[in-house]
């Protein structure tokens, strides 16, 4: 293994560690701050994890090995997901195609939505079943979209991300086109509006969170964990490909460019969540549609350029 | 015999109705326009009777029908069947008294719960053995069972994940479609009606505040009426327009907290702070004149306890009409604002014929048509002085209830700036009687923001409180609640019921 390898596991397996925590930290805190409030600190989603990692579990009679386990599946294929896709803006450690990524996302979502099931509550089993219904419009556009990188780079490989060509023409759209459908992905993966109320306390209105409400201890604090990664993943992917225009060569500011733009993507989602209504559930549809319609778009211009 | 309970001249007389003619009587009287106040049971010279408390829409008086049952008869006809808004005070004279209306299509129990012995009706205890051995036990509570293929019920509640209070829905859905929704209350009853009976009349307020705390300068002022309307000790005008003026700030306060609820459940948080901020500033106008932001303990009987001087009084007017033209200026946050429209639009309709059957009042009646509002009806001077009209709509949508609630606290502000401003005394003095009249019964209505409150106190011989009966408007509204979330999908049940905004402890007493 090459130095520069060496050095890229060991960054994105502390950033992996890290960035899940900041990134949630600043995107609350940037919330309440939008909303006049104070908020919590930056660093409060770690001191949460840390304080439900020492908690005691409390585990209904209701419940299986499936429950008690998802947790550990689901970090397992968060984990790879976190190696295989060069989100930190260095080569992934493990190289992948994009299958893979797509794969590893929809084990985790299994998992989760298993274990929501295995509950036998009302509100896991409606969890669990709006999760899948979402995923149905989620996966083709995610599949579509980052074909359209592959082809128009020529490699199914997540890696050939770090060094995109720019192109002129009509070409030039794909990538954009691409991060566009991606974006509304992330936010249907990552429980952001106008797809789902991240702050809500109404169980009747939950997606994601439905599926979690039976966790509680460690197991809650790994989920919680499992979504800020989920999160940093998307957020950096999005930045691989927007960086990709602006062409930039030496890997410390490949990765200091990668960071910043994570940082402002969770702003910008901080405002999204502040200024946004929620939409109405059989509306989401026409709004993953458009996600859809994006990802086609790019996959067209990409093929027409080859 | 009719009386002004807004004018408060003369004592209230009672007209016998027999209870064979009750029926027929009602559904005339509804059938003219006049509503159906509140429906309950008190002891009668030979047993039990029955209380109608009939509001004359069109002269604004209001007539109390008395209908003894027969000696030791624990059951009578039921009126629902003729009479949809009969349908909760019948399950309640049942629960409380243990007198069965016959015929009623849906009886089970409202606020005794199976954990209570079978066999207690608390309000009935002074009753011959005779009669109590003819009451027939409480059955247990069953839920309605939607039947079909793939129906599953969501049980939420009665412990919810926010600081509400307890209630429990029961969902029986398809998919996410809600096919039936049954509400369960119950889970505060805490006996207030019965309590009110062994309880001091001077220390009454205390107790009737906390009927719904969030209603608390409205069931104080209904209190205060009903007392001096069973006194014939009309109060001073000055005293009147400080409690209307508490009544409308809390209408006010509420409605923006309810605004403030309804952008939460859209999820959107920036119109959820906007309103939120605005909500404090009215509280800050009721802590100015009250003392407490709530507005406890200063409303009482025959007085008011705390008179603000003048310059308070001119401070609070103009902060009222400041906080006014603030809402004015961030209402098209939620109202203007497309993707929140498409929220509510259409969302949870109730049409005015259901409205009318159900006898809905306040905010959810006047949104699907129904123009009712005690303030408009019952004769009360101090609400002459300005121009102003309730707010209506026909829609019956969530979007129609935001409306009028917008509205309405709009009104509610410059109501209240108006009224303070005309108070002229800083003392009024206390005008109390030593002792309650005998045999009398006093009436107290005021629109709370909620809608129609009335408070009835009887007095027996001796002059002490007999029977004490308090109807919250959330009474009425309730069975709208899950009749406007039928066909709809379970996410948007919080926002529907938000809309109603009801309240579960004024419902359970």
């Amino acid at each position: 293994m090459s130095r520069i390898s060496l050095v890229g596991l060991a960054v994105t397996v502390l950033e992996s560690i890290i960035m899940p925590f900041l990134l949630v930290g600043i995107l609350r805190s940037c919330r309440s701050r939008l909303q006049k409030r104070r908020g919590p600190r930056v660093v409060q989603p770690l001191y949460d994890f840390l304080r439900l990692a020492r908690k005691q579990t409390v585990l209904s009679d209701e419940t299986g090995p499936i429950f008690k386990n998802a947790p550990v599946v689901s970090l397992t294929a968060y984990g790879l997901v976190a190696l295989v896709v060069p989100w930190a803006g260095l080569p992934a450690p493990i190289s992948a195609d994009l299958i893979l990524f797509v794969f590893l996302l929809a084990a985790a979502r299994m998992a989760t939505g298993l274990a929501a099931m295995d509950t036998s509550t009302a509100f896991g089993g409606m969890g669990a079943s709006r999760e899948s219904a979402l995923s149905i419009f989620v996966e083709p556009t995610l599949v579509l979209a980052l074909s359209a990188v592959a082809i128009y780079q020529g490699s199914p490989w997540l890696n050939a991300l770090i060094a995109t060509p720019v192109s002129t023409g009509g070409s030039a759209y794909v990538l954009p086109l691409a991060v566009a459908a991606i974006w509304i992905c992330a936010a249907a993966e990552t429980a952001r509006m106008p797809i789902e109320d991240p702050v809500t306390h109404l169980e009747l209105t939950m997606i994601h969170e439905a599926q979690l409400l039976e966790y509680s201890g460690p197991r809650l604090a790994l989920m919680e964990y499992q979504a800020g990664l989920k999160l940093t993943v998307y957020y950096g992917l999005i930045a691989q490909m927007l960086i990709n225009e602006i062409v930039i060569k030496t890997p410390i500011t490949r990765w200091a460019a990668t960071t910043t733009i994570m940082f402002c993507l969770v702003v910008l989602a901080a405002i999204i969540d502040t200024v946004l209504v929620r939409l109405h559930w059989r509306k989401l549809p026409d709004l993953l549609a458009f996600g859809l319609a994006f990802s086609l778009v790019a996959c067209l211009l990409a093929a027409l350029k080859g | 015999m009719n009386t002004q309970p807004g004018v408060f001249t003369g004592a209230l007389k009672m007209d016998e109705v027999p209870i064979m003619q009750l029926r027929a009587r009602l559904k005339s009287e509804i059938g003219d326009g006049n509503r159906l106040g509140l429906l309950t049971a008190a002891d009668g010279a030979d047993g039990h009777q029955l209380l109608t408390l009939i509001i004359q829409t069109q002269s604004g008086g209001v007539s109390l029908l008395n209908s003894p049952l027969p000696h030791d008869a624990v059951s009578y006809a039921s009126l629902t069947p003729d009479l949809p808004q009969a349908h909760w005070f019948e399950r309640e004279i049942a629960d409380l008294w243990g007198i069965r209306p016959v015929g009623h299509p849906r009886l089970k129990s409202l606020v005794m719960h199976d954990s209570y012995p079978t066999d207690l009706f608390p309000l009935a205890e002074h009753v011959t053995a005779a009669t109590a051995r003819k009451r027939s036990r409480r059955a247990p509570y069953r839920f309605t069972v939607v039947q079909g293929n793939g129906v599953f019920e969501v049980p939420v509640g009665p412990v919810h994940a926010g600081i509400i209070e307890p209630g429990h829905f029961r969902f029986s859905c398809l998919g996410e479609v809600i096919e039936n929704l049954e509400i369960r209350l119950g889970f505060v009853h805490r006996g207030l009606e019965e309590r009110l009976t062994r309880c001091d009349w001077r220390m009454m307020n205390y107790l009737v505040e906390a009927a719904s705390s969030d209603t608390a300068a409205a069931n104080a002022t209904a209190h205060a009426f009903a007392m001096e309307n069973l006194c014939s000790v009309p109060a001073a005008p000055d005293v009147r327009k400080m409690r209307y003026a508490c009544i409308e700030i809390e209408r006010a306060a509420c409605h923006i907290g309810d605004l403030v609820g309804i952008c939460t459940d859209l999820g959107f948080g920036a119109g959820g702070t906007a309103f939120s901020a605005l909500r404090g500033d009215v509280l800050g106008v009721a802590e100015l004149l009250t003392g407490t932001r709530f507005m406890t303990s200063v409303i009482v009987p025959f007085a008011h306890k705390y008179m603000p001087a003048k310059p308070l009084l001119i401070e609070a007017t103009r902060r009222l009409r400041t906080c006014s033209s603030q809402l004015r200026s961030i209402l098209p946050l939620l109202l203007n604002n497309g993707a929140a429209i498409e929220r509510m639009e259409g969302m949870g309709d109730i049409k005015t014929s259901l409205a009318r059957d159900f006898g809905l009042v306040g905010p959810a009646g006047r949104a699907s048509g129904i123009a009712y509002d005690v303030r408009k009806v019952i004769a009360q001077p101090e609400y002459e002085q300005v121009e102003w009209q309730p707010p209506t709509y026909f829609e019956g949508d969530v979007f129609a209830r935001t409306r009028v609630r917008a509205e309405e606290a709009i009104v509610a502000m410059e109501l209240a700036a108006d009224m303070v401003s005309r108070i002229t005394s800083s003392h009024e003095p206390d005008s109390s009687p030593a002792t309650l009249p005998a045999n009398s019964v006093g009436v107290g209505i005021v629109e709370a923001w909620r809608g129609e409150l009335i408070h009835l106190v009887m007095t027996d011989s001796h002059g002490r409180v007999s029977r004490y009966k308090i109807k919250d408007p959330s009474f009425n509204n309730w069975t709208a609640l899950s009749i406007a979330v039928r066909g709809r999908l379970l996410s948007d049940f919080p926002l529907c019921n938000k809309s109603f905004g009801l309240s579960y402890s004024g419902t359970d007493l």
